[in-house]
């Protein structure tokens, strides 16, 4: 069986490389993220094609990644510039240009070399406040 | 690891604010990601329990479903629950429930917990409370600003 870690990882950086090919959701992942929930790996990739598009230069990058069997959790930050359209359910959001970068945490769990599932812990508003769609609530910003 | 935090989470499920801090070292930090709050010092996150989670929500409780542990962290997920039966920030209550997914990052020091960052998602909370996210938010911001 393949390190958990080492798979998360790997998710990591075929997010980083936009390579969908690399991305080791099994066929039958889920993932749940606040206010949405995919299920299968069309899904997924589906879900992460959306920030792809909106932030081509996004990156994620983790701070903290601990195993517990088949399970990993990992802390970290997403990075990058609204310079693409952003796919949402109340509708597309056209390019802002701006900067973000928020914190997130996730837990996953691991089956062999590939990721069954995925939940992801962040704040939507954190986000739409970088973006200026709402106030933030930074003091500096 | 496991038996301290276990230890605060029954001191924070008896609203024992002395026993919750006897699991922290003093210098220690309460971090809550949406509202861009961090607490510095067992003073100051005595006063983030007692006015911003236990008076805004009497009945909060986090069921924990995950863990897993490095050397000096260890990093808790579940479904955190409760009521809106007090003012939260200045925002009236509105006495509905809510039931929203949180993950919890705590690291030791010193055999004791060094604080905790607590991520959940503000918006899927206000929604199933009926809190106003803007009002909601702006005391946020308007606390961490001259905050501790």
């Amino acid at each position: 069986m393949a390190d958990p870690k080492r798979v998360v990882e790997r998710h990591v950086e075929a997010f980083n490389a936009r390579d969908a090919d690399a991305a080791p959701w099994s066929e039958d992942a889920d993932f749940v993220a606040p206010n949405a929930s995919m299920q299968g790996r069309e899904q997924v990739l589906g879900f992460l094609g959306v920030f792809w598009d909106a932030f081509p230069d996004g990156r994620l990058e983790t701070s903290r990644l601990l195993a517990e069997g088949s399970v990993v959790a990992a802390e970290g930050r997403f990075t990058g510039t609204h310079t693409g359209v952003m796919r949402t359910p109340a509708g597309d959001v056209a390019a802002t240009g701006r900067q973000v970068d928020f914190r997130w945490m996730s837990s996953y769990e691991v089956r062999g070399d590939e990721l069954a599932s995925e939940h992801l812990y962040f704040d939507q508003a954190d986000l739409l406040g970088q973006l200026g769609l709402m106030p933030a609530t930074s003091p500096e910003d | 690891m496991q038996r301290l935090f276990e230890q605060h989470r029954d001191a924070e499920l008896a609203r024992d604010y002395d026993g919750i801090l006897e699991t922290f070292v003093e210098d220690c930090f309460l971090e809550t990601k949406p509202l861009g709050i961090r607490s510095e010092g067992r003073e100051a996150v005595r006063r983030t329990y007692q006015e911003g989670y236990f008076s805004a929500f009497p009945d909060l409780a986090p069921d924990d479903v995950g863990s897993a542990f490095g050397d000096d962290v260890m990093v808790v997920w579940g479904t955190l629950e409760g009521s809106s039966g007090g003012e939260w920030m200045g925002v009236p209550p509105t006495g509905r429930r809510f039931s929203v997914p949180f993950a919890n990052v705590t690291p030791f020091r010193d055999g004791l917990m060094e604080g905790e960052t607590i991520y959940f998602d503000l918006a899927t909370l206000c929604e199933q409370t009926g809190l106003p996210l803007d009002a909601v938010r702006a005391a946020a911001k308007a606390r961490s600003v001259g905050s501790d």
